[in-house]
């Protein structure tokens, strides 16, 4: 029997009324990501906006989510869904104005709300102003802000990433009679990083957002931003010195603000971007995410225990962002060839789901409609290590809609009633930016907030409570793992400590009643008590401990010594 | 004088009629045990074989060699001969049986001694029935062993063996009858005591050569005869 | 079991097999990660006893580093479990457990690996697999070139036996390896085999027979020679044939009192191994000895044999210009099938009674073909195949005849 010494009761966090000062607040943050678009239109021309967003943000604090990411809101021409900025300082007339930006701030603020933005380093649309400029002549100040050559020999062998629609990273620009190099679409051109005055300006857009109050930056396509003949163009040490210096920028000038790295690599490849916690705050771990799905199907742990153990250790001031789903396609990049056929076989039957190496469906959709399965996958994001980071959507099952082009599968506004146009927007239906899902399983008319707002028992007040059990201690958020590995594969075991915080997380992968035995004698003498409930299980002791779950079931427990 | 030899005739009629008529009632009595006892020793009989047929008795005595030393000897199938056996035993029972009703004194006992001579005829059928049966069994088995070990003279061996078991079983049931058995006993004892002496003399003290190089050429033959299966599987 | 479910059981009976049954192992653990990357699968071993550690070598062995590549990375959990059985050794009780353990694990497909045999590469072992796992096949038995004058136990007796009463053209009716569906497995567990003293050695044999008895699918496959099982006499062996054969045939009388014809059965794998040559013995000396024992037992022998067959038998022995008389040679064999029916005789000593016939058999047969092309030696197997498969109305009468 443990003596009272050790008997010390969890601290629960606060609901989020305020925003934690804590400057590694990022570590137990619950990320909410959307698109401002699809979110709330408050004019009525079928597109959301900011106005219209930030009517809604009782929702999204509802929820108990810490931080917003917000999908890129720039000027653009859209040809890839706002990735390719036209201005980095301005806000799309579609979504409102700057003030409009500012107002949603402030009111996200002061509900204890973060918000980070996109911040596309590597490239802009070939409509921004520095390219027209780049393009007008060789002479021009700004041509060397772009990769430029005469041949498209350079850079022979670098592998293309969007190989459905792109042929070559080299496109002819037929006004400046030469080519640029664009590792995404034609036309994103890359920007120079080997210039400086590319670095400085970068910063300033940066300062620009910061100083409006931005909590951060989710930086996309980090690995290639800089090009060097005979390598592959990405992860290269100049790239990773741009890097820290805006990062030393950003500590210079601000506290408590993150930055976010997208790099979809594995995660031993990943870790040079934390650097020695002198670069990224944060990086997504792209291959957790597939194998969560992978090992859900499989009904068998190893794939998602094989990548995790495989994980290097980071900084500690630094923090993983694990994701179920997003804006993109599911993507299978990070995964062998067997594993992405299997995915392919197993959640995208119908080739309409595949694009490029990935499936453009949400979660959902990709649990076929099962609850269970829903709150499993959602448990998981909840409890693995890493900050969580919740699609907007997801929290009431939306659905999908593949008759769409590219990845705006994912993309249908938000479904906020069963009325017009969901209540997402005024506008004629046929104005819509994208049209709604309303099929009879995930249609609006069945899936929206407001009715699931009234039923105590949906799956957006289930989310809700979720995410407060979360909150309720960091354990999750910042605790070691440790994988207990019974001899039953279907069940997913592990324990989180953080100083003398124990949680220990079983979760069933099967859809069939499933009984293991664990081996806690380490933890002998410590009492279960289940999250959610508060009940009491039997005192862990030296022999294994058997628990017996349910299908596609999963406990939390809290584990004290009294 | 005439009336008491009309007296003495009449008495004596009298003493005749009187003992017929006692006799008449037993005479039919036992006729009518004799016959009932054929009847019912004919039922046995019936009764008998039909259950040592559907109980397919002679496959039991195919195996044991029974059927074809009863061939040889020109004597009925095995299950006809027992149930023969049966119907001449309660037969006899039943004979004895009436012919004790007619209570002629030299007989009376018989039945008695009659049943009590069944149980050890019985009892020395068996006996000697398994003697036969070890017999057979025996030979086949000393046979084969002998043959597979390679060990000459193999059927001198196994015959006799059986020969001598079959003895003893035959000696055994006699003695269960209680036929003479000092004489067969004694009998049997001097022969089988011969036998062994002699064998033991010619092999041990006529024999030792050949019996050595017979125990070597044994024990070569042996590792010879333990043929390898590989080639063959 | 915390195995749960599975598609594929690959069973892995030991005793004794330190030497060869690590590479087993980790050709099962290569063909199932790297061909069968997304079955459940499990490989059991069942070990008799072993002294040597070979179920410490299985449960040791690590296969997830060194020389495996990349893509064989498994997609699944990979189970191995290593469990001494208990009871009597033998091969019975080994597969007995396998056959359990697929039913627990509602396995689809049992595959039992010889662990001194053939499957030292995961391509093997896939091929084993994969005809039962498709559904193609339910039973599925290996087959190997063999040089005609090799294997007299299965040219000469067993192979042209079971094709004639079976009516299927099974190569192989013995063999340690096998594969067959989780659905076979199970009803051979429900079956009175597993009870039976003659299961210990019997059981290769029953259990291709009861496949066919049974209806199932049944195929082959070319597998490369394999060195011979445990060592044992030729005495041995022909005695333990025999009784399998007596079981077997005792097991499915009324299927094979029907069966007609030899089916021929669909193969896989490929036959472009080198046909290995014959081995050498001595079958003068076999046939002086098989002369001599006849001789002995020719008492027992009227007990067993048609007179006329006998008297066949007695000539052809003491012929100074000797036939390979096939019929004669069948008619000997199905009045032995026949006699244990009838009960003539014990089965013990009618296997015993048979060892000298099969020699005599053998005998004549290897000095017939000594300076034979083999392509002739192969026509005379054929030739004895239709000789038996002619004669079966005699195993059928003289089986069901009264004495």
């Amino acid at each position: 029997m443990r003596t009272d010494a050790h008997a010390e009761p969890f601290a629960p966090a606060s609901m989020p009324m305020y925003r934690s000062a804590d400057p590694l607040w990022y570590k137990d943050a619950v990320f909410y990501q959307l698109h401002v678009k699809s979110f709330a239109d408050s004019n009525g021309d079928g597109i959301g906006d900011f106005p219209g967003l930030t009517a809604k943000l009782d929702h999204v604090s509802s929820l108990g989510v810490d931080c917003l990411w917000l999908q890129p809101m720039y000027p653009s021409p859209f040809k890839d869904d706002g990735y390719d900025i036209s201005d980095y300082v301005n806000i799309h007339p579609s979504y409102g104005t700057l003030q409009d930006f500012e107002r949603f701030l402030e009111q996200a603020h002061s509900r204890g709300l973060r918000v980070i933005i996109e911040l596309v380093l590597n490239h802009t649309s070939d409509q921004h102003a520095w390219f027209a400029e780049a393009r007008s002549s060789r002479d021009n100040p700004r041509r060397d802000w772009y990769v430029w050559s005469d041949t498209d020999d350079r850079y022979r062998g670098v592998r293309i990433i969007f190989i459905d629609t792109e042929l070559s990273n080299w496109a002819w620009d037929p006004v400046s009679k030469s080519y640029y190099w664009h590792r995404f679409f034609s036309h994103q051109p890359d920007l120079n990083y080997d210039n400086p005055a590319v670095r400085d300006e970068v910063w300033q857009v940066m300062k620009f957002w910061l100083d409006l109050g931005v909590d951060g930056f989710r930086v996309d396509a980090v690995p290639y931003l800089v090009e060097r003949e005979g390598t592959s163009c990405e992860n290269l040490p100049e790239t990773h010195d741009v890097l820290k210096e805006l990062r030393a920028k950003l500590d210079a000038h601000f506290t408590g603000r993150v930055l976010l790295a997208e790099a979809n690599m594995w995660p031993e490849d990943v870790r040079p971007y934390f650097g020695n916690g002198d670069e990224f705050h944060m990086s997504f771990h792209f291959p957790i995410m597939p194998r969560i799905f992978m090992a859900l199907r499989l009904e068998d742990r190893k794939p998602l225990i094989d990548i995790i153990e495989r994980t290097p250790s980071i900084p500690d001031t630094c923090q993983w962002a694990i994701f179920l789903r997003n804006h993109d396609e599911l993507t299978l990049e990070m995964v062998t060839e067997i594993e992405r056929q299997y995915m392919w076989d197993e959640y995208a039957k119908d080739p309409r789901a595949r694009i490029n190496l990935g499936i453009r469906r949400r979660l959902a959709t990709l649990m076929e409609g099962d609850r269970r399965r829903v709150q499993l996958m959602s448990g998981l994001l909840m409890s693995l290590p890493g900050s969580p980071i919740m699609y907007y959507g997801d929290e009431i099952g939306m659905g999908d809609n593949m008759y769409l082009g590219d990845r705006n599968s994912v993309r249908t506004p938000m479904q906020w009633s069963n009325g017009v146009n969901a209540g997402f927007s005024n506008a004629d239906p046929e104005r819509l930016w994208l049209p709604l899902v309303s099929n009879a399983l995930y249609g609006y008319q069945a899936v929206n907030v407001d009715s699931q707002q009234r039923n105590p028992t949906s799956l957006l007040n289930w989310t809700r409570r979720l995410i407060e059990v979360r909150r309720s201690t960091r354990v999750f958020g910042r605790g070691s793992i440790e994988f207990l590995k019974p001899a039953n594969h279907r069940v997913l075991a592990f324990t989180r400590t953080l100083g003398r915080e124990r949680a220990l997380v079983v979760c069933n992968l099967a859809g069939t009643a499933q009984v293991a035995e664990l081996d806690l004698s380490a933890l002998a003498g410590a009492i279960p008590i289940e999250m959610f409930g508060g009940s009491i299980f039997p005192r862990i002791g030296r022999e294994p401990y058997p628990v017996m779950i349910g299908p596609y079931d999963f406990y939390w427990f809290r584990l004290r010594w009294l | 004088m005439i009336q008491q030899i009309a007296d003495a005739l009449v008495q004596s009629w009298q003493n005749f009629a009187t003992a017929f008529a006692l006799f008449v009632p037993r005479l039919i009595a036992a006729t009518i045990i004799f016959g009932v006892g054929f009847l019912v020793a004919l039922i046995f009989r019936r009764l008998i074989h039909q259950l040592l047929v559907s109980l397919h008795f002679d496959r039991v005595t195919h195996r044991i060699g029974a059927n074809e030393m009863l061939r040889n000897a020109g004597m009925p199938a095995a299950e006809l001969l027992i149930a023969k056996i049966v119907f001449w035993i309660v037969w006899i029972g039943f004979m004895l049986s009436a012919v004790d009703t007619l209570q002629f004194a030299p007989f009376q006992g018989l039945v008695d001694e009659f049943f009590r001579f069944v149980p050890r005829f019985l009892v020395a059928l068996l006996v000697f029935t398994l003697g036969f049966l070890i017999g057979n069994f025996l030979w086949r088995a000393t046979l084969l062993a002998a043959v597979s070990a390679g060990v000459p003279g193999a059927r001198l061996l196994s015959g006799s063996l059986r020969i001598l078991v079959i003895g003893i079983g035959v000696v055994m049931a006699l003695e269960q009858l209680g036929l003479a058995t000092g004489v067969v006993l004694t009998a049997f004892a001097i022969t089988f005591g011969a036998l062994m002496l002699g064998a033991a003399i010619a092999f041990g003290l006529g024999g030792r050569d050949a019996a050595k190089q017979l125990l070597e050429r044994q024990f070569r033959n042996s590792r010879d005869r333990d043929s390898d299966a590989a080639p063959h599987l | 079991m915390a195995v749960g479910q599975v598609d594929v059981l690959v069973g892995l009976p030991t005793l004794n097999n330190a030497a060869t049954v690590v590479n087993i192992a980790k050709a099962i653990h290569v063909s199932f990660t790297r061909d069968l990357p997304r079955l459940r699968t499990v490989i059991i071993n069942s070990d008799a006893g072993s002294t040597d550690g070979t179920p410490e070598l299985i449960r040791d062995a690590s296969f997830e580093h060194g020389d495996m590549v990349q893509t064989s990375h498994s997609l699944r959990t990979m189970h191995r479990v290593v469990t001494p059985y208990h009871g009597i050794p033998g091969k019975n009780t080994a597969l007995q457990s396998l056959f359990a353990a697929a039913v627990l694990t509602q396995a689809e497909t049992l595959v039992v690996i010889d662990p001194a045999g053939p499957a030292t590469t995961a391509e093997r072992v896939t091929e084993l697999i994969t005809p039962i796992w498709r559904a193609e096949v339910e039973f599925l038995a290996p087959r190997y070139r063999r040089h005609p004058r090799d294997g007299a136990l299965v040219t000469q007796l067993v192979r042209p036996l079971v094709r004639a009463v079976y009516g299927v053209e099974l190569d192989e009716p013995l063999g340690a390896e096998f594969a067959c569906s989780g659905r076979f497995a199970s009803h051979c567990l429900e079956q009175d085999i597993w009870q039976q003293d003659a299961a210990t050695f019997a059981i290769d044999l029953w259990l291709r027979t009861e496949a066919i008895a049974h209806g199932l699918t049944i195929g082959q496959i070319w597998r490369p020679p394999t060195a011979s099982a445990a060592p044992t006499t030729l005495r041995q062996a022909v005695r333990q044939i025999l009784l399998s054969l007596l079981v077997a045939l005792r097991a499915h009388e009324s299927f094979w009192h029907t069966a007609s014809d030899a089916v021929k059965l669909p193969t896989w794998g490929d036959d472009r191994t080198k046909c290995p040559g014959a081995a050498e013995w001595d079958h003068v000396a076999l046939a002086v000895q098989a002369q001599h024992d006849i001789s002995e037992i020719r008492p027992l022998l009227e007990g067993v044999l048609d007179p006329a067959v006998l008297s066949r038998l007695v000539d052809e022995i003491g012929a100074t210009d000797p036939r390979l008389d096939d019929e004669l040679w069948v008619r000997i064999v199905y009045d032995f099938l026949g006699a244990s029916n009838r009960g003539s005789a014990g089965m013990d000593h009618l296997a015993d009674m048979f060892v000298p016939i099969y020699m005599w058999r053998a005998a004549r047969f290897m000095s017939f073909t000594a300076h034979e092309p083999d392509d002739v030696a192969q026509t005379r197997l054929n030739t004895l195949c239709d000789a038996f498969l002619r004669l079966k109305p005699l195993l059928v009468n003289s089986w069901t005849v009264e004495v």
